[in-house]
């Protein structure tokens, strides 16, 4: 049976402040779809996806991922399954070189030091950074530190997989390596962007959040070429 | 003050580094207690932010030239003392290793004198206490300055003690003092002003940031005990800045010191000369500055007495509740 | 310091020290060797100048072995000359005793501990910018928790090495924000530094939460894996701890030179 979904079942997220960010989100991502999350600054995109792996619980409602529900006990588990990119690769590599990096993850894991370097050697391949193994991530260039976050995510052999802004401050060669890369992966992936051509080349569905509410779920191209909706969502 | 290794003797070294290395083990025990490996990529940043406020000058007023802060009492304000001294003790590390701010052998001594002087004496027993209350400008200036100027008089004459009892320096103790200390003290006024500045932003834009944010609602019955004898010591401080700053001052006691006059010496063998040269440095003080010699012990006790009334005042505090 | 003077360190650290032969040891061997040249070269008397020569010999020979240019070596202890020259000065007008004469000059002691303070500096310095030259300062972390530093010491200091460059390049561009409506000038006003400041520290805190968030979402769970080089000790880590620690010590105690010369 796969796990390999991300259900959420009338999700709200309130501030500890008071403020309402998500309010009555209700979705299913299943097993090897793509799915872009797009919306205003403000709408909710990056709560939606810290929900999602764990950083935040939801305040209402009830939230599936990997088979794993979104609870304080279970964190360990959800961060096994769930994968996440963020947006700024400085604040995810830390090591002092690439394959420390990628090893970071499995090595949290408790696996073995053979099967650590097996999954590093693999992931390092699927993300062409061989050549980077013993540079410090630090002194790589945009796209490189991109592949390298993303490999240290595939790392941990994550059921779905998650990023955050995927295509922010990468120049035009870097996105489209970086576009050909995510094609290539089977997971279930979720990713949040303002890069639209991106979300119309990579994902088939698409999510769109307005003001902490889900206006809108359906093919992506539908979506884009709705103007009336854009507008109103304040994407256009 | 970054010391360096040319002036420093292995002994005096050493003794720093077992100092210094002691306090770093009870800092990493207390840290790991509080907190954890949690701690762990917080004080990597906030080493790097301190190291690049090291670097940002700032334009002191009513002078032309430049200034910055080493940071002591802001990170201790911020992460608590012990983390705090952690912190900065690596910053110093690292200065050392890659930057040649500092040689290694003396890193102990650097570490004492910069490190413990602001993060475990002058914001745990003056500024923290000082803050206590409630945080007006004024108060939170006056705790800032305070700290730092204790802690960098404490590291000057640090400094001096090091550097003289290591006998490669030629000058005496108390010359090394009188140059060192009132600079010092004008430092520790810039540094404490400047801290002062960026607590004061602190406590009004993300007060939670401070490390006992809670203390504004402690009273702050010590502030009258700690400014007095603030003023003691600063007044103590000020009469070595009137003594040195007297016509003849530093040129007048090297010529003292080292009986240019009288120059006119018979040959003795140069082992009677060097041996006479080691004794009159490690002589502590040579008797005739006396006054420095006053001084410093004035300093000395008055610092000792209020941190002595501050673990009693703790005590029977703790025995009242 | 300047900006720029950081930014060549840390870039230096790039390229993983392929040139140097230091790499082919375990760094505690090089470390402890550096320790013992330090404690050596520095416990000399401050009179004995000739000995100190044969360190810095020591040194030039240690240094044409590993590969690296003596240039980038020297090139650190200019740095720590100036104050170094400040204090050392008064040696010579404070200590007149003679103590030699050369080609008809009175030499005075303080003009030879002079000479020794600055060599010494130089020489201090020098010895440590080959060793992080030549391993790399990730190296050196490395080696110290091998030799029993706690983890939480050792790994704050490479998240500080992997974030320094991060952060002091975010500063530079904060104050060169400011300064380009400062008018002119080319140092901050009071009250815009400590603005200045107390908005990095605000946003470095963030930031060190983020990178906390994302190594928990990476399984992180309090104990930072063990890291790095799975080097074992080997012979010859033995042979250059002896050799490079053997030389110095012998030098100190015996003080070949001095001997030589009261002869």
């Amino acid at each position: 049976m796969s796990h390999h979904y991300i259900e959420f079942n009338n999700v709200g997220y309130r501030y500890p402040s008071g403020q309402v960010a998500l309010e009555n989100i209700s979705f299913r991502i299943t097993h090897g779809e793509r799915v872009a999350l797009i919306g205003a600054n403000g709408a909710g995109k990056s709560t939606l996806l810290n929900l999602c792996c764990g950083i935040l619980l939801p305040t209402t409602g009830d939230i599936v991922v990997g088979g794993v529900r979104v609870e304080n006990k279970q964190l360990q588990e959800i961060r096994r399954q769930v994968g996440i990119v963020f947006q700024n690769p400085d604040d995810q590599l830390i090591m002092s070189s690439v394959e420390e990096e990628i090893a970071f993850g499995p090595l949290n894991m408790g696996y073995p030091p053979d099967k650590v370097e097996q999954l590093v050697e693999q992931v390092m391949h699927q993300t062409s950074t061989i050549r980077l193994r013993n540079r410090p991530p630090y002194n790589l260039s945009g796209g490189e530190k991109k592949s390298v976050a993303i490999a240290s995510v595939l790392a941990m052999e994550p059921s779905v997989i998650l990023m955050d802004e995927p295509s922010a401050s990468l120049d035009p060669r870097a996105r489209r390596l970086m576009m050909e890369l995510v094609e290539s992966f089977g997971h279930t992936i979720l990713l949040s962007s303002h890069d639209l051509g991106l979300a119309e080349r990579l994902c088939p569905r698409t999510l769109l959040l307005h003001h902490g509410y889900l206006v809108a779920d359906g093919a992506t191209t539908e979506l884009l070429s709705d103007k009336e909706l854009m507008e109103r969502c304040e994407l256009l | 003050m970054h010391m360096s290794d040319s002036l420093i003797s292995p002994i005096v070294a050493g003794v720093g580094a077992v100092v210094a290395v002691s306090l770093i083990a009870v800092a990493i025990r207390r840290t790991s207690r509080e907190a954890g490996d949690k701690m762990i990529p917080m004080m990597g940043v906030m080493g790097a932010f301190i190291f690049a406020a090291q670097m940002l000058n700032f334009t002191i007023p009513g002078t032309g030239s430049s200034g910055h802060i080493v940071g002591g009492i802001l990170l201790a304000s911020v992460l608590g003392p012990w983390a705090g001294f952690l912190v900065l003790s690596s910053v110093l590390v690292l200065q050392a290793l890659l930057f040649a701010d500092g040689g290694i052998l003396v890193l102990g001594c650097n570490i004492i004198n910069m490190a413990a002087t602001s993060c475990l004496i002058g914001y745990p027993f003056i500024t923290r206490p000082l803050l206590a209350g409630r945080r007006t400008f004024g108060r939170v200036m006056w705790a800032s300055v305070a700290g730092s100027v204790v802690a960098l008089f404490i590291g000057a004459v640090g400094v001096s003690l090091e550097t003289t009892l290591s006998g490669i320096t030629a000058l005496p103790t108390a010359a090394f003092l009188r140059y060192m200390i009132p600079i010092h003290l004008v430092i520790g006024i810039i540094e404490g002003v400047a801290t002062g500045m960026v607590l004061w932003f602190l406590s009004w834009r993300r007060p939670a940031l401070l490390h006992n944010a809670d203390l504004d609602k402690q009273k702050g019955t010590s502030a009258i005990w700690l400014t007095l004898a603030i003023c003691s010591l600063a007044m103590a401080a000020l009469f070595t800045v009137i003594a040195s700053s007297s016509p003849d001052g530093l040129e007048w006691s090297i010529v003292r010191t080292s009986g240019v006059e009288e120059i006119v010496a018979p040959a003795t063998s140069t082992t009677h000369r060097f041996v006479e040269a080691v004794q009159e440095q490690t002589a502590l003080i040579p008797d005739y500055e006396l006054s420095s010699a006053g001084l410093i012990g004035c300093a000395i006790l008055l610092v000792l007495s209020f941190i002595l009334s501050l673990m009693f005042r703790n005590r029977s505090a703790k025995a009242n509740k | 310091m300047s900006f720029n003077l950081i930014a060549d360190t840390i870039s230096t650290e790039k390229t993983g020290r392929a040139e140097s032969t230091f790499t082919r040891y375990d760094t505690r061997a090089v470390t402890l060797a550096l320790f013992c040249y330090l404690v050596a070269m520095l416990s000399l008397p401050a009179t004995n100048l000739g000995d100190l020569l044969v360190m810095g010999c020591l040194l030039m020979i240690a240094t044409s072995l590993s590969g690296i240019k003596l240039r980038t070596v020297l090139r650190k202890s200019l740095l720590v000359l100036p104050l170094v020259l400040l204090i050392g000065l008064f040696n010579p007008i404070i200590d007149r005793t003679p103590i030699a004469t050369f080609l008809g000059v009175i030499i005075t002691r303080g003009w030879v501990t002079f000479l020794t303070i600055i060599i010494r500096g130089v020489l201090a310095v020098s010895a440590v910018a080959l060793v992080t030259e030549g391993v790399g300062f990730r190296s050196i972390c490395d080696a110290l928790r091998r030799m029993g530093v706690p983890k939480l010491f050792t790994e704050q200091l490479l998240f500080l090495h992997r974030y320094l460059f991060v952060i002091v390049e975010e500063a530079q561009e904060m104050s060169r924000a400011r300064l380009a409506r400062s008018g002119g000038r080319n140092k901050l006003r009071l009250k815009v530094w400590a603005t200045l400041i107390g908005t990095l520290l605000i946003r470095s805190i963030d930031r060190a939460e983020r990178i906390y968030g994302a190594m928990l979402a990476r399984g992180y769970q309090g104990r930072m894996p063990d890291r790095g080089v799975k080097r074992r000790w080997h012979k010859q880590d033995t042979l250059l701890l002896i050799i490079a620690t053997t030389l110095p010590i012998a030098t100190a105690i015996f003080q070949p030179i001095r001997y030589l010369s009261a002869l």
